[in-house]
């Protein structure tokens, strides 16, 4: 139940941009904060660990397989919640949320959509075009799928960009309930979203992870300030 | 002044048009010269034939063909038009919202909409006079002036009589029992198209108004010949395959979500073949019921060719849709449009050019295996 990346590479050739080697592992229970500034690289690492991206090189071991575009079983075992989320403009939340529901296999579908629908506060607007809802509403139906068939791993590349601060709660407690046996991963520019809830925390750097090692023993406020270590030197600091 | 602002403002729009053109200039080129090539070499190998089948229309016949055709087009422009004009005045991010909200004065904006909604008119009309009105048709002036001040009034009765839909309250598209996840796939898109996608719902309402408007023509009194049939069942096959495409384009906007959910491009490709194929099969047959019932039974072994070359469009889908850009449904239209002029004459020609169609599609579907991943 581990997540392994071993030298991982990926290169674009168009913007010169390179990624990695990235040697990384994360057990069972981990909670990661991932930091970054724009274009660092965060999307683009969460791409290729979901398989929505093919790597260069090295290698993706995902609960003891390789991943890669064609893992279709190990896919299944992830959430994601892109950064940039497009929904399906004529269907509807409830629609949609039906129909991951059934290609996931589940029986009990309308004990399933109602408590996910009810969970995101999502029922007044369930059955409105997703076209015609706004930005914060797109994104808790974005959450509802990543979430809803309780993956061994979860990726949310921003998740707390759009939402207000009801739904921001009803995402760290559903963060908080995360089982000893599974991983997740949170990328974010607002470290008190994390601070509480992830024990490790990476900045991704011209393509390169770098631990914050002091994360782990630091309280509420350490952890702020490491994360604003990683961005600021210290005459910024003093300056601000 | 103010007359000169408003003209700076036309041009950073115009501007914007040939920068996003440029953006993609290199793959917009090969797509144009393949075209190119391939219609030079449609009309080399065809010549013959088709210079046979013209031959055997009369002169006044071909004239009136013609005629109608350019009036139809005609009175198209107007309606056609009126969509980027719509857009101009209404879209928001846009030029025209930018200026207002960097406070431009409301009269050099209007200044601005209305000359670049006078461009417009005019670029699409005289496009339209160049290439089709005065090649095509033998106009006297009076009649000319009837239909396009028609155009220019249906033109401006789209632009009227457009309502901004509330949204409305959806019915579940799918039900709760369990399905093969095939089905459940093929299910979502199946009924997005009929119920929920209005281009898809468009293009397949005309595709059956050209089928109608095709068997009125082969009836009594008017007998229309028969390449004519041929032409239109081309048509609306092209119709008929634009609405998977602009589900295609739906469904490209959220592909991260059907690839999040494991769906492989082999699962992919089989449900937009089973879509295509329904719609091959149901609009085929009712092109030929319709011939049928118009031009009775003696010339059925003619009248069939018209099934064939309604079901090949549709049917090309499946094998060219993840050859250059899933998420761009013109070009989709184009090939399919280039491929299916191609094969839909050798069908015409003869019967035995059908076996050319399986060859084709299964060649097609290898060479943009796993493009699914990529696009």
């Amino acid at each position: 139940m581990t997540l392994r990346l071993n030298e991982l590479t990926k290169q674009f050739s168009q913007s010169g941009f390179h990624l990695g080697p990235l040697t990384l592992e994360l057990k069972p229970g981990s909670r990661l904060a991932l930091f970054g500034k724009n274009g660092a690289g965060k999307t683009t690492l969460f791409q290729l660990v979901t398989g929505h991206m093919p790597g260069d090189g090295g290698t993706i071991e995902l609960f003891g397989q390789r991943m890669n575009v064609t893992s279709f079983e190990l896919k299944k075992r992830i959430g994601y919640l892109p950064q940039h989320l497009e929904l399906p403009r004529w269907v509807s939340a409830y629609d949609l949320i039906t129909y991951a529901l059934k290609l996931y296999e589940f029986t009990d579908l309308n004990q399933r959509r109602t408590a996910v629908l009810e969970r995101w506060d999502a029922v007044s607007y369930a059955n409105k075009p997703l076209g015609a809802c706004s930005y914060g509403m797109q994104k808790r139906v974005g959450l509802a799928l990543a979430t809803l068939h309780n993956p061994e791993l979860l990726i949310l590349d921003e998740p707390f960009s759009g939402l207000d601060l009801f739904h921001i709660r009803t995402l760290e407690d559903l963060l908080a309930e995360r089982t000893r046996d599974q991983i997740t991963i949170v990328s974010t520019h607002v470290a008190s979203h994390v601070a509480k809830l992830c024990e490790r925390a990476i900045v991704i750097r011209e393509g390169r992870l770098e631990e914050i090692e002091a994360w782990n023993g630091a309280g509420f406020m350490e952890r702020l300030e490491l994360m604003e270590d990683q961005f600021f030197s210290k005459s910024q600091r003093k300056s601000l | 002044m103010s007359i000169f602002r408003s003209l700076r403002l036309v041009g950073y729009h115009n501007k914007q048009s040939v920068l996003k053109l440029r953006y993609d200039l290199g793959r917009e080129l090969v797509v144009l010269i393949s075209s190119a090539v391939l219609l030079g070499l449609f009309a080399y190998i065809f010549r013959d034939f088709l210079n046979d089948k013209l031959r055997a229309i009369p002169p006044s016949e071909q004239a009136a063909i013609a005629r109608v055709f350019a009036t139809v087009l005609l009175l198209m422009v107007g309606p056609l038009v009126a969509a980027p004009i719509y857009r101009l005045w209404r879209d928001d991010p846009s030029l025209r919202s930018f200026a207002l909200r960097s406070g431009e004065r409301p009269a050099i904006i209007k200044g601005f909409l209305g000359l670049q909604t006078l461009i417009l008119i005019i670029f699409a009309y005289v496009l339209y006079w160049q290439l089709v009105g005065i090649p095509w048709g033998k106009w006297e002036l009076t009649y000319a002036l009837m239909w396009q001040g028609l155009s220019l009034i249906l033109g401006f009765l789209r632009l009227a009589l457009h309502r901004e839909k509330s949204s409305p309250i959806f019915k579940p598209l799918l039900d709760d029992s369990p399905s093969k996840r095939l089905k459940t796939l093929t299910d979502w898109r199946w009924k997005q198209i009929f119920l929920r996608n209005r281009l898809a719902k468009l293009c397949l309402g005309l595709a059956f108004f050209l089928q109608v408007a095709s068997g009125v023509l082969l009836a009594p009194p008017l007998r229309a010949p028969f390449p004519l049939a041929i032409l239109i069942a081309m048509a609306s096959g092209l119709l008929i395959a634009c609405a998977p495409s602009f589900q295609l384009e739906e469904d490209m906007r959220a592909i991260w979500f059907e690839r999040q959910i494991a769906c492989s491009h082999e699962e992919y490709v089989a449900v937009y073949q089973r879509i295509c194929l329904r719609l091959a099969v149901g609009f085929g047959i009712s092109a030929v019921v319709i011939a049928l019932l118009v031009r009775g039974f003696e010339a059925a072994p003619e009248t069939l060719k018209l099934m064939p070359i309604t079901a090949l469009f549709p049917l090309l889908l499946p094998a060219v849709m993840f050859q250059i850009a899933p998420e761009r449904p013109l070009l989709q239209i184009m090939s399919i449009a280039l491929v299916g002029l191609f094969l839909g004459t050798a069908i015409f020609a003869h019967w035995g050019s059908i076996v050319v169609l399986p060859v084709a599609l299964t060649y097609a579907k290898q060479y943009q295996q796993n493009n699914f991943y990529r696009s």
